[in-house]
C-alpha cells in the first residue's frame, strides 16, 4: 500500500516476544531522512526497533508501526566527553563494537545485542547494576524526537526537561525518537571476571547481593524455584568485575554479530518443551555448569553484557505458545513476605518457573519508570492459564507490599495493578495527553494501560 | 583511487558504500539528499576510518548530476571505480505516465549513468586497472504492464553497458552489469513475491567478490538465470494472461 508520505506500507502480523500478544497491522521501513522531514499524516502509530519488547510496545492492531531499521548509524563521536550520538535502530552489540576499541561501554544495557537503542530509551530498561548505574536515561545526553504535530524536537535534560522526562520511559508515547547522543563510560579493559558464589535461601543472596552492587561491577542472583519443596530459592550470586590488568588474558576479544533473534523465531517449536520435569532439570544443568565459575573465570566484555546470547535457545523451549515473565520491584522489608507468599502458591499450585532472577535497585519513582528502593525479582514461567493465575496472584502481592511490576515485560499487566502500584501513573497520562491532545502514538501496551 | 557510489544513500548503494569503506576504498559518494549522505558518510568515516566525499545532486537532471560530481572529483584522488546502484520507479507506472514522469525515471536510471561515465571514462582508460559496474533489473527481461518506463530505462541500461563493454574490451577498464532480482529495498517491502529476495548486502558482498572478472553480465541471484530464460521463451499467447 502506498502512503501520502511516499513510504510503502505491508500488512503485518505482528506478536510480542513472550507470545502472548498478537495482532495485525502495519510496517512502513522509511529508509531516508525526507521521511521524518515530510508531512506524516495522523494515523496511530509507534515507532518499532527490534520488535522484541515482551509486551507489545511496537505495535497496535489496524494501528502503523514504523520500523527505525535502516536508521542504524554511529553520527558522531566526541573522543573528549566519550559521547556517540547514534540513530535509534542501530542494535546494542553494533554500539558495543563501536565503543569497545575505544576502551567505552554503555554500563546500563538488556542482556541481548539485538535491542535497539531506541526500545532502551522508550523503556528506559535497567543493566547489570542498576543501584551504582540507574537506567539507561542517566546515558543520554539528547534525544530527537519526530512528531506530525509538532517537528522535530530537540530534548534534552537542560531543554525541555519534563518532555524529555517523559520521552525516555515513555513507551514511545511521546513520538519517533530519531537519534540520540549518549555518554558511554570507560572500560579500564575488555575482560570481566564473572564469579558465582552459591547462597542456601532466597533471602541470603538477597542479602549477598546488597553488599555485591556496591563492589562489583555486574551483580545479580540466580535462584533455582522449580520446586517449593527443599531447596526452593537456592541459588548463586553473579559477580563481574574488570579484571586488573596485570591478570586480563594478552589478547584482545573479538566482538561477533548478536545471534539473530526474533519473536517469531523465539516461537519456532510448536509445542513447549518446559514442563516441571525438564524445568528441574535445566535448573540442575545450570547449577551444574556455574561450578566452573565458583573460582572465577575471565570472559570477554562483550559475553558479560550480554549473556543471552548463548543462552537463546532457552526462550525457543517455550515454544509457540511462549512464555510469561514476572519482574517487580519489591521494598527490602518485603522481600522475606513476597518469597514466603510465593512458595506457598507454588506448593498449593506447583508451576514451573524456568527463571528467577534478582538485582538490587535505587532511585526514586517517577512515571511510569521501572525504578525505586528495592529488589527486584524476574520469573519466568510457561504461558498458559496456571500462569496467568499466578501473575494475577502475584499482581495482588506487589500491590499488598508496596512494590512495583515492569511495564515493559508482561504482556498481559493490567491497567488496574499499574494504577494502584505507580503514583505517578496519572501524571504521566496527564503529562501526555497536554503534549499530543490527539493521541497519535498509540501501542497495544498503551491502550491495555489506557494511557 | 577512489570509488564513486552513485545513489549511494539507501538500499544498494549504501550497502556497497559501507562495504567498500570495510575495504578501506577511498569513497565518493552521490545521492540526492545531503541529510542521508551526511549520515552515510559520518558514519563510514567513524566506523571504518574511510575517506568519503559526498556530492548531493538531482539525478533527474543528469549534466548538471554529472557537473556537480566532476567538479567535486577534481579535487580530490583519482577515481579507478565507478558504481551505479541508482534507480527510481513509481508504482503508477503503467503505460499512462507523462512526459516530465517517464523522462524522471529515464534520467534517474539510464540517462545519469552515461552522463557520469562520459566524465570519468577518458581517466578510467588512462588507469593500468579500472572497473565500472551498473545495476540492471530482472524487470528488464521482457516488457509487461507494469514499470513500463522503469524496464525501458534498465533494457536501455543493458545496451549501454554491452556497448561500453565493446569500447572498452582490450584496456584495464572492466565494464559489468548485475541483473539484479528481488532485493529487500523499498521497491519490493510489501509486496508478495514468487521468488525469494536478498539484501543489499548480499548484494555488495557478490560484487566485491567478483572484482575484475570480465563476465560482461550477470544476474544475482544466480537462480535468476533459469527463471528468465523460462519468461523469456514463454509463448506470446500464454505470457500476456499473465497479471504481473
Amino acid at each position: 500500500m502506498q502512503s501520502r508520505d511516499g513510504v510503502p506500507r505491508a500488512a503485518h502480523s505482528f506478536v510480542s516476544f513472550d507470545g502472548g500478544v498478537r495482532a495485525r497491522g502495519y510496517l512502513q521501513q522509511p529508509d531516508r531522512y525526507r521521511f521524518w522531514r515530510g508531512r506524516l499524516d495522523e494515523t496511530p502509530r509507534i515507532s518499532r526497533g527490534a520488535g522484541l519488547s515482551y509486551a507489545g510496545a511496537s505495535f497496535l492492531a489496524d494501528g502503523l508501526s514504523v520500523s527505525h531499521r535502516a536508521f542504524d548509524r554511529v553520527l558522531d563521536f566526541d573522543s573528549g566527553r566519550n559521547v556517540v550520538e547514534v540513530e535509534t535502530g542501530i542494535t546494542l552489540s553494533a554500539l558495543h563494537r563501536f565503543l569497545s576499541p575505544r576502551g567505552l561501554y554503555l554500563p546500563v544495557q538488556p542482556g541481548h545485542g539485538r535491542i535497539s537503542v531506541g526500545g532502551c530509551i522508550a523503556a528506559d530498561v535497567h543493566g547489570k547494576n542498576q543501584t551504582r548505574d540507574g537506567t539507561f536515561i542517566n546515558q543520554v545526553e539528547e534525544v530527537t524526537l519526530v512528531h506530525p504535530a509538532h517537528g522535530t524536537l530537540q530534548l534534552s535534560p537542560q531543554r525541555d526537561a519534563e518532555l524529555f522526562r517523559l520521552t525516555c520511559g515513555g513507551y514511545g508515547l511521546t513520538g519517533h525518537i530519531v537519534c540520540a547522543r549518549l555518554r558511554a563510560s570507560a572500560a579500564p579493559i575488555p575482560w570481566v571476571e564473572i564469579r558465582a558464589a552459591p547462597f542456601a535461601s532466597a533471602e541470603e543472596g538477597f542479602n549477598h547481593l546488597r553488599g555485591a552492587a556496591r563492589d562489583a561491577d555486574f551483580s545479580y542472583t540466580w535462584h533455582d524455584m522449580s520446586t517449593a519443596g527443599d531447596g526452593f530459592g537456592v541459588g548463586f550470586l553473579i559477580q563481574g568485575s574488570f579484571v586488573p590488568q596485570e591478570r586480563a588474558p594478552g589478547t584482545t576479544p573479538g566482538i561477533a554479530e548478536a545471534p539473530v533473534l526474533s519473536a517469531d523465531g523465539r516461537a519456532r517449536l510448536p509445542v513447549p518443551l518446559l514442563n516441571r520435569l525438564s524445568t528441574r532439570m535445566l535448573n540442575s544443568l545450570y547449577r551444574w555448569q556455574q561450578r566452573s565459575a565458583h573460582k572465577g573465570k575471565v570472559v570477554a566484555l562483550a559475553d558479560a553484557l550480554f549473556p543471552t546470547h548463548k543462552a537463546q535457545a532457552y526462550f525457543q523451549l517455550f515454544g509457540a505458545a511462549g512464555f510469561r515473565e514476572y519482574q517487580a520491584i519489591l521494598p527490602y522489608a518485603a522481600t522475606a513476605s513476597y518469597v514466603d507468599a510465593i512458595r506457598s502458591y507454588l506448593r498449593q499450585k506447583p508451576l514451573p518457573i524456568t527463571l528467577s532472577s534478582a538485582k538490587t535497585f535505587a532511585g526514586s519513582r517517577e512515571l511510569l519508570r521501572y525504578t525505586g528502593d528495592g529488589i527486584s525479582l524476574a520469573l519466568n514461567m510457561p504461558a498458559g492459564a496456571d500462569a496467568d493465575m499466578f501473575m494475577e496472584f502475584l499482581d495482588q502481592r506487589i500491590i499488598e507490599f508496596g512494590g512495583i511490576p515492569n511495564i515493559i515485560k508482561d504482556s498481559r499487566l493490567p491497567r488496574a495493578v499499574v494504577d494502584a502500584c505507580y503514583p505517578d501513573a496519572g501524571r504521566f497520562r496527564e503529562t501526555l495527553r497536554a503534549f499530543d491532545p490527539k493521541r497519535l502514538f498509540r501501542s497495544d501496551l498503551s491502550e491495555r494501560l489506557k494511557l | 583511487m577512489t570509488a564513486l557510489v552513485v545513489g549511494a544513500s539507501a538500499g544498494v548503494g549504501r550497502a556497497l558504500s559501507e562495504a567498500l569503506a570495510a575495504n578501506r576504498k577511498p569513497l565518493l559518494l552521490a545521492a540526492s539528499d545531503p541529510e542521508d549522505l551526511n549520515a552515510l558518510a559520518a558514519h563510514l568515516r567513524l566506523v571504518y576510518g574511510a575517506t568519503v566525499v559526498t556530492v548531493a545532486a538531482d539525478a533527474r537532471d543528469p549534466e548538471a548530476f554529472a557537473e556537480r560530481l566532476s567538479a567535486v572529483a577534481a579535487e580530490i584522488d583519482d577515481i579507478d571505480e565507478l558504481y551505479f546502484p541508482i534507480g527510481f520507479s513509481r508504482r503508477d507506472d503503467k503505460a499512462q505516465l507523462d512526459a516530465d514522469a517517464s523522462l524522471a525515471i529515464l534520467n534517474s536510471n539510464l540517462t545519469v549513468v552515461a552522463a557520469v561515465t562520459a566524465r570519468f571514462l577518458p581517466s578510467l582508460l588512462r588507469q593500468p586497472k579500472a572497473r565500472i559496474v551498473g545495476f540492471g533489473s530482472i524487470a528488464a527481461l521482457r516488457g509487461r504492464k507494469a514499470n513500463v518506463i522503469y524496464s525501458a530505462a534498465k533494457r536501455g541500461l543493458e545496451s549501454y553497458f554491452e556497448s561500453l563493454r565493446h569500447f572498452a574490451a582490450g584496456t584495464g577498464v572492466v565494464v559489468q552489469l548485475y541483473r539484479l532480482g528481488y532485493i529487500e529495498t523499498q521497491q519490493s517491502f510489501g509486496q508478495r513475491l514468487l521468488f525469494p529476495v536478498v539484501t543489499p548486502e548480499q548484494v555488495a558482498r557478490h560484487v566485491l567478490a567478483t572484482e575484475g572478472r570480465d563476465f560482461g553480465v550477470r544476474f544475482f541471484p544466480r537462480f535468476w538465470q533459469l527463471i528468465a530464460l523460462a519468461v523469456v521463451w514463454l509463448p506470446w499467447r500464454i505470457y500476456k494472461k499473465l497479471n504481473f
